[in-house]
This record gives structure tokens, sequence and C-alpha cells, in this order.
């Protein structure tokens, strides 16, 4: 059996392709909340590429929704740098999608069509079809057209993170950012979800920054998987060869790894 | 059993209840007219004045008077607490401003209203914005601080911030509170206004419901002060069931947000 092959955080994880610019680069951030508390996210290092679906995961608390967070700009870092397509990440914006783990994310004034027209305009998104036909080609990507015209409070779980995820791709951000979206979720829709999120991710070469504490949802979706220590730092960053094909003999085996290595790394 | 048709059927007939002891007491206990007339001379006097357009007359006065207090109170009360939300530190001094003058009847600063501005209209206008203005932030100040964080998050991620925020995010959400703090400051406001024409008569030259009260009264008109009675609850009904439970049901209501 062949050990997870780990990169040391901050050590380029992209054998080869150094020279292209990567879509995402953190470098060396720490967050704390407030000048004397202790650091939650702890000096990591990581690059996204075009197209690459990143995997956060860690225990509880480990820092990685925070780090996401600061990812979206929403979270100010103590030290360190994030940056998209070379530039410094400070402050929110639609060139980083956010969906969110909680169900009521979306608009409830607003249908579910609705909902995405509000991000497309408000975004300043730009395109050649109408704003509602795009909405619409959104809601139609995640097999959600015969909800258009529903209020969010007459859609399920399941179908209210189908329009948020619309809504991030609707307005064609540089990287998409999920926070644990389908941890609120039963296994089933969860799954059909999760094969919705890789296939959109291969179709559209959707950069996907995915936030978990599933293994078994890490390595289906992950083209790497950053594993984050209780202390917000990185434990590793492994290339995952087994997307889509977690359920295999090798999947299984890599997943079981990969836990062991997380159970070893909370002690 | 249909429950909401049981309520209804509960609230009929306690209106008819009402209505019946009404009508048969002053009969039966053979009460002067002056003292309890009984409901259907109320209604008669209603009917004639009605009829001969003074009920239109005084309802129209005192009603534009309301709308034009209660929408300009609405808008400070809004602007007020939009600003004060947007403002670093805004949002102390709007808390020390509600609790300060919320406690205070609006029908208490008439006498220092008409110092200013004399028996008119503005005096009468100010009275009613003051008895809004209050109830409208105490609401609308609620409404945006319990606001779920992450829809200031979905319209942050978005890039709106300051007023755009507010104005796409906040005021949406809020509209439950909004719509509470409407309902309490019109009805703030409908009292308000009744009382001051009652306690100070007419303003501005146009007689409302509460001076043809007075004007009944000064008159043994007792008819005609329960007609003007039944017009008060009449008016407070239909806004209360026509117009606000309207708006609650095609808004807030229809998207869930409340049940």
């Amino acid at each position: 059996m062949s050990a997870p092959s780990a990169h040391p955080a901050g050590a380029p994880t992209t054998g080869g392709n150094e020279t292209r610019q990567a879509t995402l680069t953190v470098r060396n951030a720490s967050i704390a909340y407030g000048p004397k508390n202790p650091v939650i996210v702890n000096n990591v290092s990581f690059d996204v590429n075009q197209g690459e679906a990143f995997i956060l995961i860690g225990r509880s608390g480990c820092g990685k929704s925070t780090l996401l967070r600061a990812l979206a700009g929403f979270q100010e870092l103590r030290s360190g740098q994030i940056l998209l397509d070379g530039k410094n990440v400070t402050t929110p914006g639609p060139d980083r999608m956010m969906v969110f783990q909680n169900f009521d994310q979306l608009l409830p004034w607003r249908t579910a069509v609705q909902n995405v027209e509000f991000a497309i305009k408000k975004a300043g998104s730009k395109g050649a079809a109408s704003v509602r036909q795009r909405a619409l080609d959104a809601l139609q990507m995640v097999h959600l057209s015969a909800a258009a015209d529903k209020f969010p409070s007459q859609l399920s779980g399941g179908m209210q993170q189908r329009v948020a995820i619309a809504r991030a791709l609707a307005v064609r951000p540089r990287i998409v950012l999920m926070d644990e979206p389908f941890g609120a979720l039963d296994a089933m829709t969860r799954a059909s979800l999760q094969a919705e999120v890789l296939r959109l991710h291969k179709e559209m070469n959707m950069t996907l920054v995915f936030v978990t504490h599933s293994i078994e949802e890490a390595v289906y979706l992950g083209d790497r998987i950053g594993l984050m220590t209780p202390q917000g730092a990185f434990d590793g960053i492994f290339p995952n060869a087994f997307q889509g094909q977690v359920d295999s003999p090798e999947g299984t085996e890599f997943a079981s790894e990969l836990r062991t290595r997380l159970e070893a790394s909370a002690v | 059993m249909n429950k909401p048709i049981q309520k209804t059927a509960v609230r009929l007939t306690v209106v008819a209840v009402v209505v019946l002891a009404w009508e048969l007491v002053p009969r039966i206990a053979q009460i002067s007219p002056i003292v309890l007339p009984p409901f259907s001379s109320a209604v008669a006097v209603l009917w004639e004045r009605a009829l001969d357009g003074s009920l239109w007359q005084s309802l129209l006065a005192s009603l534009s008077l309301l709308v034009r207090g209660v929408g300009l109170g609405i808008l400070i009360a809004i602007v007020m607490t939009a600003g004060c939300f947007i403002i670093p530190g805004g949002r102390e001094v709007l808390q020390t401003l509600v609790g300060l003058f919320n406690p205070l009847p609006a029908i208490a600063i008439l006498p220092l209203a008409l110092l200013w501005f004399g028996f008119s209209e503005r005096s009468m206008i100010l009275v009613i914005v003051f008895s809004v203005v209050w109830a409208m932030s105490l609401n609308a100040y609620t409404g945006f601080s319990t606001i779920r964080p992450v829809l200031v998050d979905v319209g942050r991620n978005l890039g709106l911030r300051g007023p755009r925020l507010i104005a796409s995010i906040y005021f949406s959400a809020a509209l439950p509170h909004l719509l509470s703090g409407l309902r309490i400051g019109w009805a703030f406001a409908w009292r308000t206004a009744v009382a001051a024409e009652l306690v100070y008569g007419a303003a501005g030259g146009q007689g409302g419901i509460g001076w043809q009260i007075y004007l009944d009264r000064s008159e043994f008109n007792t008819g005609g002060v329960f007609a003007g009675l039944l017009t008060i609850v009449l008016v407070g009904l239909v806004v209360e069931y026509g117009i606000l439970n309207t708006i609650e049901m095609r808004t807030v209501k229809k998207w869930g947000m409340v049940n």
C-alpha cells in the first residue's frame, strides 16, 4: 500500500506547473478573531489552479470554514496573503461566489429564478442573453427548471441548495466557494447533489474550493485534498486519484488512509 | 370541523351579542336616549350623515391628516433607522432616542405643537408623526438587527455595501417587523389623531371624526357620539383587516416569512 504523498504546506503542489499563475493563491495565511486571541488558521499556504476542485477537510473547529470565509473576503487575515489571479483579496466580491451550508441562504421574498436574477443583476455580470434567460439556464443546469417560480419556502432543503449553486454559477465567478453545502441534507439527496457538483465541475471546468468534514465527500469531489489539523495548520495536501470513484477498493483504501491521518492529527 | 370557519363563527356571534344587547337593554330598561341610545339610533345617525355627506367630510379630514402623518412618520423612521445602521455607533444613538421618546404619549406634545405652529394642520401632523416614528423605529431596528446573517453575507458576496445592501437585503428581510411596526404605529396614530381633535377641536378649519364627537357631546346628541365611535371602530377594522392583513397575505405570508 502506498502512503498518500503529502506535500509540506507552502511548497509548490503542482509539479511542472509552477510557471502558470494559479487562479487562487494563499500565502502564509493566519487568521485570529481579535488581536489578543490565538490563531484559528495557522500559516496556511496553497494554490488552486483553473478548473481544479480543492477540498479543505478537518474536524469541527479546525478553522476550515474560517479560512473559506477569508477566501470570500468576509474575514480579515492576521498575516499572509490571498491572491485571486494575482490580485489581493480584501473584500467580498462576485468573482468568488459562496454557497453556504444554511438552506436559508436564498432570499425568501424572491422565487428561485428571481434569486438567480438578483445575483446576476447585483453582481453586474454581463452576458449575451437576457438576465431572465441566463437565470433560467442556470436553473436548468441544476435540473430545477420546473421550480423556477416557486418561493424558497416551497422548496426542499436539497432544492434550495441547488438554487444556491445555480445562483453562484450564474454570475460566472472565477471560483466557487462551498462551505459544507450538503452537511444538513439526508444521505440520498446529498449523494445526488455531490454527483451534480462533480458533473458541473467537469463540464464547466468550474474552479472550486469545497469545505467538508466528510472524507468520502472529499475523495469523491476533490482533485486535491488539504487536510487541516485542529490547530488550523495544514497536515498535508494530497492529490486524489479517485475523484468520482470513492466506492472503488482503491478509493476506499485511500479514504481510510486519510481518515487515519486525520484522526492521528487530532491528538 | 373547519377551524377558520369556527373562529369566524365565534367572532360574528360575539359581535351579534354585543349589538343585540346594545339594542335591547336601553329599550327594556327604558334608559334615556341621552344616556344610552339603542344601536339602531346610532346607526340611523350614521346613515343620515352618510347620505348628507357630512360623514365623508369628517372622515376625509381625519384620514387625510392620518395618511400624511403616518406616511411622513414611516419615512422618517426608516431613513433614521437605516442611517443608524450605516453610520458606526448609530445603533446606540437610535436605541437611546427610542428609549427616551417611545414612552412619551404623542398627545402630550400637542400643547407644544400648538405653541409652535398654532391651531394648524402642521400641529396635528407633527403629533401624528411623533406617534408613529418611535414605534416604527423600534420595529425597524428589531427587524434590521435580527436579520439572518447569511442573507447579509449573500448581499456582501455580490459586492453590495452600505445603502445598496440596506435597500436590497435589509428592507425585505425586515418586512415582517416593518409591517408590525406599521400596525402598531398606525393604531397609535389613529388614536392620537382622534384624541387631538376631541381635546382641542378642529385644526386647520376642517373638523374630523373627533371634532364631530366633540360637537355632538356639547349638543347632548348621544346618538351622534355613538355614531362617531362606530366610525372609529369601523375605520380600525377596515385598516387592520382590509388593508394590513391583505398586505401581509400578499407579501410575508406568501413568502413563508411568517406563519
